[in-house]
């Protein structure tokens, strides 16, 4: 096997793409031609070198395009509900909670797939757990936004009998712009997720993102505790305490249960 | 100078070098090593990952070229590549001042 050879299976080792390790065995066989002698370290290491500042690069542009692809859609989604003049009398569960968890997991799989890649901004390279939380956060954001898209296609579609709009046409703009942008969103995550870095170390938690050094749950408990205090007192002031502490005492439960079931996967805690 | 002392100053000096016309990697790490009068003498290993590692952040752009029947990937900066140059060249002059006023 000679130089070149070594070099090819080791970047291949690595997970280097076919199209960019024939580039990178180009440049090198042209160096070589140069200069013989070059020192061009051992192909194990240079792989490896390949693959983590390459996967930094591609899993910070990853979560940076989901962000950039739930934009439009948080934008249009918002303008719909304050201006389609929607109502509705009967509307199938299960279309409302796609609405409702898709929404808040496109807000918050975008905010911190942001967050972490604003973290990691200057970092040269990046461990591969690192680069799975962003992806995660990325891939999470993105299905929440195509969880929105679908609730609110079928609501505009006209299937339901319940629903009313009094423009519809700002419904289905939301829903076509929301999935195309979701689409290019995807694309760019699914390409830039084939390479990641391969260096060891643990990947930080929420409480990092924030630039705080508390445990993560003890950090969960606190805002659980701060929405359920805030919707307590809104119970209060509509003269419904009761109600309003019921409320609460849910919410922040529901809090902390996506804490639970979603923390791992969006890299809140570790 | 050792590898590890230059290597948080890469990125800046392969802009520096790239700002001043587009060049294959054999070209940069020639002129790296030309302009510091040989003192920075970099491994070539560590420059080629630094090369595609800031063309995919966007700082550069490339493109294959044949120059003497040789196919060869040439980099030059992009837009933003220029607007990072410009923010290290102001990091390294408050860097260096400060400890220069230290060492002094």
């Amino acid at each position: 096997m000679n130089r070149l050879e070594a070099y090819d299976a080791e970047l291949r080792r690595a997970g280097i793409p076919r199209r960019r390790r024939r580039r990178i065995l180009t440049e090198l066989a042209d160096h070589l031609d140069c200069d013989p002698a070059a020192r061009l370290g051992e192909p194990a290491d240079l792989a490896r070198q390949f693959a983590n500042e390459l996967g930094t690069a591609f899993a910070r542009r990853a979560a940076f395009a989901s962000f950039l692809a739930l934009v439009p859609l948080g934008f249009l989604f918002s303008l719909t509900f304050a201006f389609a003049g929607i109502y509705s009398t009967d509307v199938p569960t299960g279309v409302t909670l796609a609405l409702v968890v898709g929404v808040q997991l496109a807000l918050v799989g975008g905010i911190l797939a942001l967050v972490r890649t604003w973290r990691l901004r200057d970092a040269l390279t990046i461990p591969a757990a690192e680069a799975g939380v962003l992806i995660r956060r990325g891939v999470l954001g993105l299905a929440g936004g195509a969880m929105t898209v679908v609730a609110l296609g079928l609501l505009v579609s006209g299937r339901y009998p319940g629903v009313h709009w009094s423009h519809p046409a700002l419904g289905w703009t939301t829903a076509g712009v929301g999935a195309a942008c979701i689409a290019a969103g995807m694309f760019v995550v699914v390409r830039s997720a084939r390479l990641r870095p391969v260096a060891d170390g643990a990947a930080g938690d929420v409480s990092s993102d924030l630039g705080l050094h508390v445990d993560p749950w003890r950090l969960a408990v606190w805002i659980a505790g701060g929405v359920a205090l805030c919707i307590a007192a809104a119970g209060v002031v509509q003269a419904d305490p009761i109600d309003g502490l019921v409320r609460g005492v849910g919410d922040g439960l529901l809090c902390l249960t996506g804490f639970a079931v979603l923390g791992r996967p969006l890299g809140l805690r570790t | 100078m050792k590898a590890e002392t230059l290597k948080g100053h890469l990125d800046g000096m392969l802009l520096a070098v790239l700002a001043l016309e587009p060049a294959h990697g054999y070209a940069v790490i020639e002129a790296l090593r030309r302009r510091s009068g040989g003192v920075f003498d970099l491994p070539e290993g560590t420059v080629y990952p630094a090369l595609h590692r800031l063309e995919a952040d966007g700082l550069l752009a490339s493109a294959w070229a044949t120059e003497s029947g040789r196919k060869r990937r040439v980099y030059r900066l992009t837009r933003r590549g220029h607007a990072a140059l410009g923010e290290r060249r102001s990091e390294w002059q408050a860097f260096s001042h400060a400890v220069e006023g230290v060492l002094a």
